[in-house]
């Protein structure tokens, strides 16, 4: 920069710079190093007069800081000025910053309602503690802990509040400000389990219903009336059973019960030798013989033939348009 | 009386006269404040007015390379400063008067009057 580039700087002159340095410490880095600046070439100068120490000139270091800071307007070093000193200072500053004075503004603001907050925390507790066997919040009015009746814990938390509140407004000696201190860092840490005791009592006490549709999952199989149908008899018009009736859906996809693979279930194939599971009614083998007792096995109910069809066993299907199943939905 | 007491008070004037005269440096400031006559002024003092008066926007700045030594930072007085020193000026000059009657009022009644 500009200082000591041209003219050596003699160790007398550098250790002072030091020491004033140190004693500046506190500023802003920006403006210690302009300071120091102007200032090494003021020392260097006296120095190459070489008259008398700087100490002797100029006074000592730290008295030069502190004059320095008087007559340029600049806050005045804490006293001690060690790093502890120092980083107070430093943090001071901090502290005074715009920003930091608004964000100190804004929760200075908002200072009544922490005294309200912790002293619902306070009471909260009572709602903690551990063996209650009674609901420890009141149902009827939301946010009030039973103390004993919900009504006595309104009171309660009311008379907590106007406590808080007025030990907020009131000036207090250091003592008793430290005990103030300890009391919100106490509520503060509370806060959070007390919320949560609210929570899961009011969870405990009410039941979320619901209402609407409710997307059920596809399932395999087939349903009427909610129930699986497990067997399907079909019946032709004149009210007799039909066996081997194959079933397809609207999309021409054989219409599957859903009913895993059954070894006692007699097995049906085509004519290409493939398993038909779509023929219908489902005919199952007696243990013992390995054969189908009953192939006229049915529900025990008479189907009554459809009006308009002939009760005749001999008549014809293609004469009866009605039941032909042609006629049914693809 | 201790004359740095006083010196507090008007080391702003006093500096804004000097470099009313010319532009300086630091302790150029310093040497000609002495050689004026106040010979008690701190040179710690000097630098420290004219970086609040150059903060308060009374005296311009800029740096002259010098060829055997170190860079120097000049000041100068602006119109502002200008206007300060005229304005200050006048209130020192009215009260060294009011003070000089005072004095001479109380200790000088046999030699005056």
């Amino acid at each position: 920069m500009t200082t000591g580039t041209t003219v050596a700087r003699s160790q007398e002159a550098q250790a002072y710079l030091d020491r004033v340095g140190a004693a500046l410490a506190d500023l802003p880095e920006e403006e210690r190093a302009d300071l120091l600046d102007e200032l090494g070439t003021h020392v260097d100068e006296i120095a190459a007069e070489g008259t008398s120490s700087l100490e002797a000139r100029l006074g000592s270091p730290e008295e030069y800081a502190a004059e320095l800071r008087a007559s340029a307007g600049l806050p005045p070093a804490l006293s001690g000025g060690g790093p502890g000193a120092r980083l107070l200072s430093r943090l001071q500053r901090v502290v005074q910053r715009r920003q930091v004075v608004v964000a100190r503004e804004f929760f200075g603001a908002l200072r009544p309602a922490w005294w309200v907050a912790r002293a619902w925390v306070v009471v909260g507790l009572v709602a903690m503690f551990p063996g209650q066997t009674t609901p420890t919040w009141a149902d009827a009015i939301p946010f009030v802990p039973r103390v004993g009746t919900p009504l006595l814990g309104l009171l309660v938390l009311f008379a907590a509040v106007v406590a808080s509140v007025q030990l907020g407004r009131r000036r207090l000696s250091p003592r008793a400000g430290a005990a103030v201190v300890a009391l919100n860092v106490g509520a503060a840490l509370l806060l959070l389990p007390v919320l949560v005791s609210l929570g899961e009592s009011t969870n405990a006490r009410y039941v979320y219903v619901t209402s609407g549709r409710r997307e059920v999952p596809p399932q395999e199989g087939v349903y009427s009336a909610g129930r699986q149908v497990w067997n399907i008899y079909a019946y032709d018009a004149a009210g007799r059973m039909l066996h081997d009736v194959r079933l397809y859906d609207q999309k021409g996809n054989p219409l599957s019960l859903g009913l895993a693979f059954d070894k006692t279930r007699q097995q049906t194939l085509d004519a290409a030798g493939q398993r038909v599971d779509n023929a219908f009614p489902y005919r199952y083998l007696d243990p013992t013989t390995g054969q189908v007792a009953n192939p006229e096995a049915a529900p025990l109910f008479a189907v009554p033939p459809l009006l308009g069809v002939p009760a005749a066993s001999a008549a014809p299907p293609a004469a009866t348009p009605a039941p032909s199943p042609t006629h049914a939905k693809q | 009386m201790d004359t740095t007491q006083l010196l507090k008070g008007v080391l702003d004037v006093a500096v804004l006269a000097v470099l009313d005269d010319e532009d300086g440096y630091g302790y150029d400031v310093v040497r000609r404040l002495r050689a004026a006559g106040l010979d008690e002024v701190g040179d710690a003092s000097v630098y420290g007015t004219l970086r609040r008066l150059y903060s308060a926007g009374a005296l311009t700045s800029y740096v002259v390379p010098s060829d055997e030594g170190p860079h120097r930072k000049y000041y100068g007085i602006n119109k502002q400063g200008k206007a300060t020193l005229a304005e200050s000026g006048k209130t020192w000059l009215a009260f060294a008067d009011t003070m000089g009657s005072l004095l001479a009022a109380s200790t000088g009644s046999e030699g005056r009057r």
